[in-house]
């Protein structure tokens, strides 16, 4: 085989096992029996109709609103880290940098029970659920925000904020003026990672969620214990669809394609 | 009266001394350009007029009153950096309009502005464009025009030629210079390349490890350098030993001749290589006690030609010989 060939294979191995499943399950939804037949036998849009009821809505919303707050907040810590990190040479620099990336290592899992059992010995236990996960999901998005924050730092033509002082801008209107349009879409994009991270995020949600107050992941992997029904599936195409819609208008909106596929050189 | 004054200027890095302590005058509406190899501390140096570091020790005066403990956005200066460093997200006209706005003038008095800044540079048109989508030449005049609309007591420019091409720097140099002397704005401008030291500035301050060496006129430093160092920096130079002390011949000033001189110094050589540089020749010498000597002449067609191994008179006038101390006083 050619190396071009070759080449060709493994991107349509990657493309079959990526979007395969998407697609199974995007046709399993429309199924008319009741069993999670592929093809689909026949066509109806009751599994839909069923994903919409509130049983399945409220979690969706609830994962919306925790995902966007994780992001918001973790955006907002991520600045100043960022900045810090990316730009000072001070004592303790290392022992924060460990601190604010570690959840990058630390499974998510292991986050959990801990956080599960911070909050039962501190006798907070009232706040497992909607406060409980918010805290857990900021922790494990910080290190995606702080992260591209700091890389669009560091891409920062030099000698712009030297430029800015010598036309008069004070330290504050150069950061507002020149170094935050800068690094705009950086910013964006660290929310969006963390709010896609948040969004998906099923094992830290295991142990801090309460009937009521769970997100769409942990109520999809209860359901599954009892088998998956066609509903999954509409559910299922729900749930990856939302970020991705989001994201697109993100990106459309603040040209963060620049960022993420680094098309663009900057001059 | 002196526009910018350094006193006793120091900067110092841990133990490394990136400016030991100099000492310079600029005059109202001169063209001050201060010239050392690499390493020499100019670069420094400007940085601390422009105060993006505070000095060691020391004091700077910019239209008589004390900057150094000043941030720069306090200081009344402009500064045309090496890179440009001019703002990527906003147009040409937006980075010249900066530095009013945050002037908070009027729209209408910085619209003007903008716009006669840009005709300054013979820009006018490209106002709109941003930063990317203008040639090396045309982001410096952009950055100068930002430099020059807010009327600074002091002009800095970091070496602003040295990212253009050849042809591109000899014009740039004439013009900036030119603008510079119409505006009559009083200029600190850094170089390691002295053929723009020379072309373009009133006086030279010349560097070297952190000291000012000399400061003088184009032709003083070039024609009676104080220093070995700046002999040697500037220009090229023979240098002999005559009766125990230092004699430095430009190669330009030196004379060849088969017949022994009446007076001057006069050594006798072999001619070792010639090399044609077109509107002039080079010799290179072997003299009869083994030092070596270099004589440009010039290629006009009269001077006689020597061919390789010819016997030759070596010869300066007294007025063409400097005599230069061996080391700093």
């Amino acid at each position: 085989m050619k190396p071009w060939a070759a080449l060709r294979a493994v991107v349509m191995a990657i493309y079959v096992f990526m979007l395969g499943p998407i697609v199974i399950t995007a046709a399993v939804s429309f199924n008319q029996s009741n069993r999670s037949q592929f093809p689909p036998r026949g066509f109806s849009l009751q599994w839909w109709q069923r994903a919409f009821s509130a049983e399945w809505v409220d979690p969706l919303v609830f994962s919306l609103k925790l995902g966007l707050l994780a992001a918001l907040i973790s955006t907002l810590l991520a600045l100043p880290l960022a900045f810090a990190l990316a730009r000072h040479r001070f004592a303790g620099r290392d022992a924060l940098a460990a601190l604010t990336l570690g959840p990058l290592m630390l499974p998510a899992l292991v986050t959990g029970v801990g956080l599960l059992q911070l909050f039962q010995y501190a006798g907070a236990r009232e706040y497992i659920g909607f406060t409980a996960l918010l805290i857990g999901h900021v922790v494990i998005c910080l290190p995606f925000a702080v992260r591209t924050i700091a890389i669009s730092l560091q891409t920062l033509p030099p000698n712009v904020e030297l430029a800015a002082a010598s036309l008069g801008a004070s330290r504050a209107a150069a950061l507002w003026h020149v170094v935050l349009p800068l690094i705009k879409t950086g910013i964006v994009a660290g929310a969006v990672f963390a709010f896609v991270h948040s969004f998906t995020d099923v094992n830290l949600s295991l142990f801090l969620a309460r009937p009521g107050e769970q997100p769409i992941t942990v109520k999809i992997l209860g359901f599954l214990e009892y088998g998956f029904a066609p509903t999954l599936a509409a559910v299922s195409v729900i749930t990856l669809l939302l970020p991705l819609v989001l994201v697109v208008i993100v990106e459309r909106v603040s040209g963060l394609g620049d960022f993420i596929y680094a098309s663009r050189s900057r001059g | 009266m002196a526009e910018l004054r350094l006193e006793k200027l120091e900067k110092r890095y841990g133990a490394t001394v990136a400016v030991a302590g100099i000492d310079l005058a600029v005059r109202e509406g001169e063209f001050m350009t201060l010239l050392g190899p690499s390493g020499c501390g100019k670069t420094t140096t400007l940085g601390l007029i422009a105060g993006f570091f505070r000095p060691s020790a020391g004091s700077i005066f910019i239209g008589g009153k004390a900057v150094a403990e000043l941030p720069p956005f306090r200081r009344d200066i402009g500064v045309v950096f090496q890179d440009y460093a001019l703002f990527p997200h906003l147009t040409a006209a937006e980075n010249v309009g900066f530095g009013l706005r945050m002037r908070k003038l009027s729209t209408a008095e910085t619209a003007t502005r903008v716009r006669e800044a840009l005709e300054l540079v013979q820009l006018g048109q490209l106002g709109e464009r941003r930063p990317l989508e203008l040639s090396g030449g045309q982001r410096q005049r952009v950055a100068l025009a930002r430099a020059l609309v807010i009327r600074p007591t002091v002009l800095l420019l970091d070496e602003p030629l040295s990212n253009l091409d050849l042809k591109l720097r000899e014009e740039m140099r004439v013009e900036i210079a030119g603008l510079q002397r119409r505006l009559g704005i009083t200029t600190v401008f850094v170089t390691h390349d002295q053929g723009e030291a020379l072309v373009m500035s009133d006086r030279v301050a010349v560097m070297n490890a952190g000291r000012i060496e000399q400061v003088g006129s184009p032709s003083e430093i070039y024609e009676r350098p104080t220093t070995r160092f700046v002999a040697e920096f500037i220009g090229r130079m023979n240098f002999f030993a005559e009766g125990g002390r230092p004699v430095a011949i430009r190669p330009e000033r030196a004379r060849l001749s088969t017949q022994a001189p009446a007076d001057g110094f006069a050594r006798r050589g072999t001619v070792q290589q010639v090399l044609y540089l077109g509107g002039a020749l080079e010799y290179r010498l072997e003299l009869a006690d083994g030092e070596r000597a270099v004589v440009e002449v010039p290629n006009d067609g009269a001077a006689p030609r020597y061919a390789e191994g010819s016997a030759v008179w070596f010869s300066a006038t007294r007025e063409s010989c400097y005599e230069i101390p061996a080391r700093r006083p």
